[in-house]
């Protein structure tokens, strides 16, 4: 990994966490996202400024089926889509912070599939704005059609 | 943003001249009032109705009664006898451009207008503003005063969205800063005031669901596309708009006529359910829970199962939050905090088949405390 510490994209990027998923809104393009526990876990240390590359040496002690290797690779994966999907960045300031884990060391096992971010794109057009192509005699957005009306 | 030159000399008309925060921001609200004031002299107004909702009061001053009377209906069932204007908690100034007066020069570059209808740049913390590219909608809240504008370009062809769910963006900022949220979902209820928030994106079958119960089923309706709901308990489902927009394969489905629909050829028919099925309709409930409708195959029964708070507030939060604008990250919260605090289920019927939703509607609000 390039950068090591990164930050939440917000404002545009909002979560919340629930149970067993944490619900991600990107306001600016229209996708949201849902995160399993394992990858809400990651998504936490994102928020906590956790250094990215220490990250895979706290998780070894909670999972007890998954090597360091493993899930090395599988925190990469989860944060280049982040990336990906706009809604983290590499932080300004690079000071870290300290980890605190919701896991009990080595009571959990981790799922095959664990780790990755799930995109819906079915609300993007509820954002969609016609290009402003036009504006009135007043500077307000003016688009000609059947239900114009004038406005002087 | 540009700098707000204005148009010139000016009278105050509402805002003090004293007050410690007037500036540019509300320079321009003022001159938007003159503008309303004179739209007001060259029509008929102003022609006031006054509403209650969610225990708030609002005036609503149209410079013409046919303002009025296009973008009030939906409200109906909140209107109240005639309160005093210092009785009013707020207050929305009404006109359009047909008037034959113009809007002060926007101040805005169009590089401000943004998704989801946001302006940015808001002068102060005391002014937010939207528009609605295509039917041209301009909105602006003054918080501090406690007042707002709405203009619309042509009052002559409201599109029938704006007069099924009118003032949508001004509702939503002012029922947020009193404990209520403006959510996109139906409602419907029993004898008993229980309420469940029928949830889902546009074309679920919101709608279906929710008319069918009130129409065949007895069932309360709280709105088909727009309810207010307090976050924080005891939750409260609150109609704001007694409408539903339908389109032709729904009206057969629900078995209601476009002959009772507002005259249009836009995509969708306006009924005012309010005045159609006025025992049914409801202006308070209980929420209970949330329900996302879907179909399953034919011939099979109607499934329910539970939803899990997660999938909850991604049907409840996510439409909801991209219909309006600065809404973000707080929002989200209340909603996801709603969400954690009462029940979902995912509810499936045959297709063809929506009224097979009714029994297991009326099971879920006579199981829920």
């Amino acid at each position: 990994m390039k950068d090591v510490v990164y930050e939440i994209n917000r404002p545009m990027v909002s979560a919340e966490s629930f149970d067993d998923e944490t619900v991600i809104i990107h306001f600016d393009t229209g996708n949201y996202y849902s995160l399993d526990s394992f990858s809400t876990i990651i998504w936490q240390a994102v928020e906590q400024r956790i250094d990215m590359t220490t990250l895979p040496d706290h998780l070894i002690t909670c999972f007890k089926n998954v090597s360091h290797t493993e899930l090395q690779g599988r925190v990469e994966q989860l944060i280049t889509e982040l990336l990906t999907e706009d809604l983290i960045r590499p932080a300004d300031n690079i000071e870290t912070g300290a980890m605190e884990l919701q896991l009990a060391e080595g009571e959990e096992e981790l799922p095959e599939n664990a780790g990755h971010l799930i995109k819906f794109d079915d609300l993007q057009e509820l954002l969609l704005l016609d290009p402003i192509h036009d504006v009135d005699e007043a500077g307000w957005p003016h688009t000609p059609g059947p239900e114009s009306g004038s406005q002087s | 943003m540009a700098a707000y030159a204005g148009p010139g000399k000016r009278q105050p008309v509402l805002i003090s001249p004293q007050s410690k925060h007037s500036g540019e921001g509300d320079r321009f609200f003022q001159d938007l009032l003159e503008s309303w004031d004179n739209a007001c002299r060259r029509d008929t107004g102003p022609v006031d109705a006054d509403i209650r909702l969610c225990d708030q009061r609002l005036r609503l001053r149209f410079s013409s009664s046919r303002l009025q009377s296009s973008l009030t209906r939906a409200l109906n069932h909140c209107v109240v006898p005639k309160i005093s204007h210092a009785e009013s908690d707020f207050v929305i100034h009404v006109f359009d451009g047909t008037s034959g007066v113009s809007l002060p020069q926007s101040p805005w570059l169009t590089t401000d207008f943004q998704r989801r209808g946001e302006v940015n740049g808001h002068f102060s913390d005391d002014i937010i503003a939207s528009y609605l590219v295509g039917p041209d909608i301009l909105n602006i809240y003054h918080k501090r005063l406690q007042q707002a504008v709405y203009w619309i370009r042509n009052g002559r062809h409201i599109p029938f969205y704006e007069q099924a769910a009118p003032f949508r963006h001004l509702i939503h900022w002012l029922l947020r800063e009193k404990g209520w949220l403006l959510v996109h979902g139906a409602g419907v209820g029993d004898r008993n005031n229980r309420g469940l928030l029928v949830v889902g994106k546009g074309g679920i079958g919101k709608s279906t669901m929710a008319i069918t119960a009130a129409l065949d089923g007895g069932m309360k309706f709280c709105g088909d596309d727009y309810c207010a709901i307090h976050t924080s308990p005891p939750h409260r489902l609150t109609s704001v708009y007694l409408t539903a927009k339908l389109t032709e394969k729904t009206m057969e489905m629900v078995s209601l006529s476009p002959a009772d629909a507002v005259p249009g050829d836009e995509e969708k028919k306006v009924f005012f359910i309010g005045e159609m099925m006025a025992k049914q309709a409801a202006e308070s409930l209980d929420l209970k829970g949330f329900v996302l409708p879907g179909l399953c195959p034919a011939e099979t029964p109607p499934g329910l199962r539970m939803m899990d708070s997660g999938e909850v507030a991604r049907h409840l939060a996510v439409s909801s939050l991209y219909q309006m604008p600065h809404a973000g990250a707080k929002e989200f919260a209340c909603l996801a905090e709603t969400a954690r605090s009462l029940p979902g289920w995912r509810l499936t019927v045959p297709a063809g088949s929506p009224s097979s939703a009714i029994p297991l509607l009326k099971d879920i609000l006579s199981h829920v405390d």
